[in-house]
């Protein structure tokens, strides 16, 4: 028996005892492909924050996005009116306005 | 104010600039009143000017729905509020007496008209462009 020959045979068994150890662990049927998804050189490093999600009402009419940021200070004044913005900006921009 | 408010927000509001006090009128009627309502009973939840925007955004689809109330009550859920107490604060009527003494305090006050604002009290009668505002409010600007 020549030297490759028996390397040949050598790396066989390796390959045979390396399948046989993979399926002892593995579930008897697997129907989806694994979730874990291998990082390749070409996946974005770049981390990104997600804006708000704005919410989309789904009405007879056409889709409307309401910006819903709720990031912004709002309260009320003595009398009741609701005031959007910073208590103590400079300045008072009030609004006279009527629904429809 | 559908299109500038949010120009006003971006530019001043967010910047500690103006503050936007909003006063409603109700010289359209009943509907307009339910609809103040409806944007009170969403401050209770933390959500009156998301309500205001939703509304103004869809004015159109409200004013032709068949049931103004069921239409409010399904904005106020597309918002996320909590639908069973929106409409049981609607029900409840509860803002119709403040809602229409603000009412009529800014008919006392000369506001004949809409709309109507008031920059540091310098009143400025009909809409207006954003470039507008934003030329009132930088002259005021320290």
């Amino acid at each position: 028996m020549t030297i490759i020959r028996l390397l040949s045979m050598i790396i066989f068994t390796v390959v045979l005892a390396n399948c046989g150890s993979q399926s002892v662990g593995s579930p008897a049927a697997t129907p989806w492909p694994s979730a874990t998804i291998e990082p390749t050189r070409e996946a974005p490093t770049q981390t990104t924050i997600a804006a708000p999600t704005p919410i989309v009402i789904a009405t007879n009419e056409p889709i409307i996005v309401v910006n819903t940021d709720d990031s912004l200070a709002s309260g009320l004044t003595p009398e009741g009116y609701h005031v959007l913005g910073d208590m103590a900006a400079p300045i008072t921009f009030v609004d006279y306005s009527d629904y429809f | 104010m559908l299109e500038v408010e949010p120009q006003l927000i971006d530019a001043y509001v967010r910047t500690g600039k103006i503050r936007i006090i909003v006063r409603p009128l109700f010289q359209t009627g009943e509907d307009s009143l339910l609809a103040a309502h409806a944007t009170e009973c969403a401050g209770e939840q933390q959500h009156y000017f998301a309500m205001r925007t939703a509304i103004y955004a869809d004015q159109g689809g409200l004013f032709a729905a068949e049931s103004i109330t069921a239409g409010l009550s399904q904005r106020a859920q597309s918002i996320g509020l909590d639908g069973a107490a929106f409409d049981s604060c609607m029900q409840s009527d509860k803002y119709r007496l403040p809602l229409l003494t603000g009412y009529t305090r800014a008919k006392e006050a000369g506001i004949i008209s809409r709309p109507v604002f008031e920059i540091n009290g310098q009143r400025i009668i009909g809409a207006r462009q954003f470039s507008e505002f934003a030329a009132i409010i930088d002259q005021l600007t320290p």
